[in-house]
């Protein structure tokens, strides 16, 4: 139960907590000033196309050119040109055209103008178009969609999809097969952590798609049913997370995705933005809010009625019916609430906000918030009360305890030994409503002046009171032995107070024994000392029975033997058919001779010796047995004929 | 039937099966059953000493019943081969070649019995 691990972690948890909290009511909007950083680090202009994506995008910022920099632009752009790429057509005259006065003749560029109009090439086809838009001349539709088709056949990837999109809003006819595209193409976006969607290729691509996919629905006049609002969500959360885009492309992308974002005829999302501080109390009971589209500005489309729909936490409740915010500033941009009439329960309370617009545009259902969720703590003040120390014996039960004055340390010194265990007690209340707290942190820290050494117990909480229980013998080892005065300071911390309380209780005289006798050296002496030698131990031979048990049953296995003789006696055994022939006589002589040898085997021999006289024995019995029987079997023979 | 003619009946069966042995059986297999008798009589003095007194040296009472049992069990086929009533199983296998299949086996039988024995 000790350790200071327990009180980092602790801390840890509230600092995540905090963090948490913070990021939750700070929505992100597309940052233009880092896009307008962005636009600018590309000057001086070196090549077409940033000075393409980074005059357009600084024009759409609302940036005002020097007459000097329109003669930069104008000579960049007859310089660079290159007749043959259609890309670079579009972005020399684009730029041209975006200064006045600067003319690029209609012979350098019209063979290629017209050969791109044939293009099968996506890429090609979305620069034609674009081009013959900026020339106000006239798209042959069949033609083009019938290659773009091509084009998309030989390369579907999700930026030439885009592309199309782009391409089939500047067509007259022919754009239903790219609008029934879109479907397909939101499949094909990736979800991360099932927050953000997203396109291989970043924010560039996913900008391009979403304008896409907006200009076209704008030119058929209807959105893409399937394209509803948390999917636009998912995809608004990706981008405000990319707030700064590192070339003029990607950031040129964005912006014009942002600005349709903010100004389109489907689905305008609405930024929510906590303003005031996140702890509200009686003394500050105010909630301010912002609430813009996703480029921070505010929306000048329509005015809004705000409202708060409730404030909870899981446990009590803040505003239990819907209240609205009043307007704060002209714009339509802030709006403020009087979140708190009397002293709440302290804890973390979630505010739900409404946006509606306003009458005449009360029937406008393109608003809405993407995160209509704002974080709000109350936050209380807490007292420490009925503090109690005291030390006793381990074995014996509580002690009676010593009551500390309030922020006072106890005069007397407390002693105890490895004998003693340490009682406190105490109760945190919270000083406004006056009820019992459970607080995240609350500890018992052992401090030693001398060694610095520290020492945290966690004091535990049960029925409304909270108690720290030290066993010094067990917990020895944590002091390390070490026997001095300790002061011991109580510890009491919660987000929720904004009143973190350290009060030093009592200085303790902790007395802990010797270690039961350092014999490390001895150890180490015996270690190397002579040990003693080591005897190999037989295993005891097995008790054997006594001799006469031995000597009664050998007699009783071999009477069977006797008895064998008496039977055959009596049966009439006789050696009449005995041949005195040689091989009879070998025959079992050589039979005789090998179960003699078996008991020489038993008795001294060993397997190889056996082996080899019995192959010579049995080699002697084999030819004499055979001769033997064979004379016996045709004399048996002969009697019978 | 009464209690007592059960024993009689009993005995007057042995006793005729007893007459019948005697009278029919060739000597030379009333000679085996005597060995066999022997045999059996054997082991079942070697079960009997393991049982009352120990299993120790366990190898060598293993050695001294697979013997007796093995024993038995090669007379019993040698008995089976010579018994005339068989002959017809064994028609191309002479006695004598029996006997010498009995031998051979024997000796291989103590051989590895010895080799165990320790």
């Amino acid at each position: 139960m000790t350790s200071k691990s327990l009180f980092c972690f602790g801390v840890l948890l509230a600092s995540v907590a905090f963090v948490l909290s913070a990021t939750n009511s700070n929505y992100p909007t597309i940052n233009l000033a880092n896009l307008r950083r962005v636009f600018d680090a590309a000057k001086p202009y070196s090549d077409l196309s940033n000075a393409f994506y980074s005059v357009k995008g600084l024009t759409l910022l609302g940036e005002k050119f020097q007459q000097q920099q329109h003669a930069e632009i104008c000579n960049l752009a007859k310089l660079k040109l290159d007749k043959n790429s259609i890309e670079s057509v579009f972005f020399a005259l684009s730029l041209a055209r975006s200064v006045p006065n600067c003319d690029i003749p209609s012979a350098d560029y019209q063979q290629t103008l017209t050969k791109a109009a044939s293009s099968q090439n996506v890429a090609d086809l979305y620069y034609y178009t674009q081009l013959a838009e900026l020339l106000k001349t006239p798209i042959d539709s069949v033609k083009v969609s019938k290659s773009l088709l091509e084009g998309l056949k030989a390369d579907s990837s999700v930026l030439n999809q885009g592309y199309s999109l782009h391409i089939a809003s500047l067509l007259s006819e022919g754009q239903k097969t790219f609008y029934d595209n879109i479907e397909d193409l939101l499949e094909q976006a990736d979800e991360v952590d099932k927050k953000f969607l997203q396109y291989e290729g970043g924010v560039g691509t996913t900008s391009l798609v979403l304008e896409g996919v907006f200009e076209l629905s704008a030119k058929l006049k209807k959105f893409p049913a399937k394209f509803d609002q948390a999917k636009l969500t998912k995809f608004v959360n990706y981008l405000t997370s990319k707030r700064s885009p590192t070339n003029p492309k990607s950031a040129y992308f964005l912006l014009k995705a942002a600005l349709k974002l903010s100004d389109n005829q489907f689905h305008i999302p609405l930024v929510l933005n906590r303003l005031s501080s996140v702890s509200v109390s009686s003394q500050q009971p105010n909630l301010l809010i912002s609430v813009t589209n996703i480029v921070g500005a505010s929306v000048r489309q329509a005015q809004f009625n705000v409202e708060a729909e409730s404030a909870k936490s899981a446990k009590s409740t803040l505003l239990s019916a819907k209240k609205p915010f009043t307007q704060k500033s002209s714009d339509g941009t802030t709006y403020e609430l009087k979140l708190v009439e009397q002293q709440p329960t302290a804890d973390f309370y979630t505010v739900l906000v409404s946006v509606t617009p306003k009458a005449p545009a009360n029937n406008d259902k393109r608003f809405y918030l993407v995160d209509n969720k704002v974080l709000v703590k109350v936050s209380t003040v807490a007292s420490v009360s009925d503090v109690q120390i005291g030390t006793g014996d381990r074995d014996q039960g509580l002690p009676k305890l010593k009551s500390v004055q309030e922020n006072q340390k106890l005069k007397e010194k407390l002693e105890a030994d490895q004998q003693s265990k340490l009682y406190v007690r105490f109760s945190v209340k919270d000083k406004l409503k006056g009820a019992n707290l459970e607080v995240h942190q609350a500890f018992l820290r052992f401090s030693e002046a001398k060694s610095g050494r520290e020492i945290i117990f966690l004091a535990q909480f049960s029925n409304n009171q909270y108690s720290a229980d030290v066993d010094l013998a067990t917990n020895a080892k944590s002091f390390r032995r070490l026997s001095g005065v300790y002061s011991v300071e109580l510890v009491v911390a919660d987000a929720l107070l904004q009143n973190p309380i350290s009060w030093t209780l009592a200085d303790v005289n902790l007395h802990f024994n010797e270690e039961p006798s350092s014999d490390a050296s001895q150890d180490r002496a015996a270690l190397f000392s002579k040990k003693p030698e080591i005897q190999h131990l037989f295993r005891p031979a097995e008790k054997t029975p006594p001799a006469a048990v031995s000597t009664v049953f050998t007699a009783l296995t071999l009477a069977p033997l006797a008895l064998l003789i008496i039977l055959w006696l009596s049966i009439g055994v006789n050696f009449s058919k005995f041949s005195f022939s040689l091989s009879g006589i070998v025959f079992h002589v050589a039979l005789a001779g090998i179960f003699g040898l078996f008991y020489c085997y038993w008795v001294k021999l060993n397997m190889f010796q056996t082996i080899k006289y019995l192959a010579l024995l049995g080699a002697v019995a084999f030819f004499a047995g055979n001769k033997l029987l064979r004379s016996l079997a045709t004399d048996s023979k002969e009697k019978k004929q | 039937m009464s209690q007592s003619a059960a024993p009689k009946g009993v005995f007057a069966v042995v006793g005729s099966l007893l007459n019948d042995y005697k009278a029919t059986t060739p000597k030379k297999v009333k000679l085996i059953d005597a060995y066999l008798l022997c045999i059996l009589l054997t082991g079942i003095i070697q079960f009997v000493y393991c049982c009352l007194v120990g299993t120790y040296p366990f190898n060598a009472f293993l050695s001294g019943f697979i013997s007796t049992v093995a024993c038995f069990v090669l007379a019993a086929s040698y008995r089976i081969q010579i018994n005339k009533e068989n002959s017809k199983l064994f028609e191309n296998i002479s006695t004598e070649r029996s006997f010498a299949d009995f031998i051979f086996a024997h000796v291989i039988l103590h051989l590895v019995v010895i080799n165990f024995i320790g």
